[in-house]
């Protein structure tokens, strides 16, 4: 095997994964990369959460414009910090407590001011999805209330709006994000007995506000 | 922590629906009454506050498939007799599934960011990282 002629050039033969090996990397390879400075190793971390982070940014927020610059600032944060994550935590859980908190921070700044969530606005997906929405009627709700789509994303993004910050991430969180409890907890930083209550008041709280609709 | 939050008092300013009722301004009948027309949610907490105070936090539990073992025997036990956690854990059914239709869509392009943040990282990032 022929040597690299310099060490520098050995350090970047080290350093800089191939195309194919970036794109099947898992994150624990992805990061020890980008620790030892391969850039690429990040633009890849980049492009594998992106969607995620900016969706739970929309969900929460509400507003396009202002979570594509959250989501720029989640990247960057992990960026500058990357040092310190330690692998107690899966990559995915200590990238959505960065994100968690962004969007906590942003909409307390917000906080006086009138605010309307989205679950959906701005929502994305890969180019081969687009074009499968369709307006159907939501079953779920009470027979008298069946709503189409986009009246059903109304309302439950009035409501929505009305949670505290807190609440509101939790039950993103839980009922569109799909996360455990443990889960959770690890990415709220919080115990799992906080968890509980805060999903019951979550709840108790959208039931009132939506009592018109789930209300038999 | 379920009997200690059953038989917590929420305190009457914090319970949205209920209504102070207005004294008789010559006899005072009614001072300090609270009038019993509440919203059949409030009604609900109330109902499950008084009867079912150590399920209505672990009904939520329950219903995210939280709860086990015993525990969660014991909550379906008490779900086959009280029709008020049945009506309530209906309607947290009926959010979810509202929740989920709506996240669905619709849907944008995905418009990739990765350009932007590599963008700002040339900007300054750099200096900062810890790599």
């Amino acid at each position: 095997m022929a040597k690299p002629a310099t060490a520098t050039a050995q350090a970047a033969s080290d350093h800089i994964l191939d195309t194919r090996r970036l794109d099947n990397a898992d994150d624990s390879t992805l990061i020890s990369a980008f620790k030892e400075g391969d850039r690429a190793a990040f633009q890849a971390l980049v492009e594998k959460y992106e969607t995620r982070v900016y969706n739970h940014c929309v969900r929460v927020v509400g507003d396009d414009v202002e979570s594509r610059d959250l989501t720029q600032e989640v990247f960057l944060k992990v960026y500058r910090s990357i040092h310190k994550y330690e692998h107690t935590y899966a990559f995915y859980t200590w990238l959505y407590r960065i994100t968690v908190n962004c969007c906590i921070d942003h909409m307390r700044k917000k906080r006086r001011h009138t605010q309307t969530v989205s679950l959906t606005q701005g929502f994305q997906v890969d180019a081969g999805e687009q074009g499968k929405e369709q307006e159907i009627p939501d079953e779920q709700f009470g027979p008298e209330h069946r709503l189409v789509n986009s009246e059903l994303r109304d309302v439950l993004n009035d409501a929505i709006a009305q949670l505290s910050e807190k609440l509101r991430t939790i039950i993103v969180l839980k009922e569109v994000e799909g996360f455990s409890y443990e889960e959770i907890a690890d990415i709220l930083g919080c115990s799992r007995g906080t968890v509980k209550s805060r999903l019951f008041r979550a709840r108790e709280r959208l039931k009132e506000l939506l009592a018109e609709y789930v209300d038999a | 922590v379920g009997t200690a939050a059953g038989k917590r008092r929420l305190p009457k300013r914090e319970i949205p629906g209920m209504v102070v009722v207005r004294a008789d301004p010559l006899t005072r009948e009614g001072a300090g009454m609270w009038s019993d027309t509440v919203s059949p949610v409030i009604q609900e907490t109330r109902d499950m506050r008084d009867n079912c105070g150590k399920f209505a936090v672990e009904l939520s539990v329950y219903f995210d498939g939280e709860l086990e073992g015993e525990a969660a025997e014991a909550m379906e036990g008490h779900l086959e007799v009280c029709p008020s956690c049945r009506a309530s854990l209906e309607k947290m059914r009926r959010i979810r599934s509202a929740m989920h239709t709506a996240a669905k869509g619709p849907r944008t392009q995905r418009r990739s960011m990765v350009d932007e943040i590599m963008a700002r990282l040339d900007d300054g990032g750099k200096e900062s990282t810890g790599a």
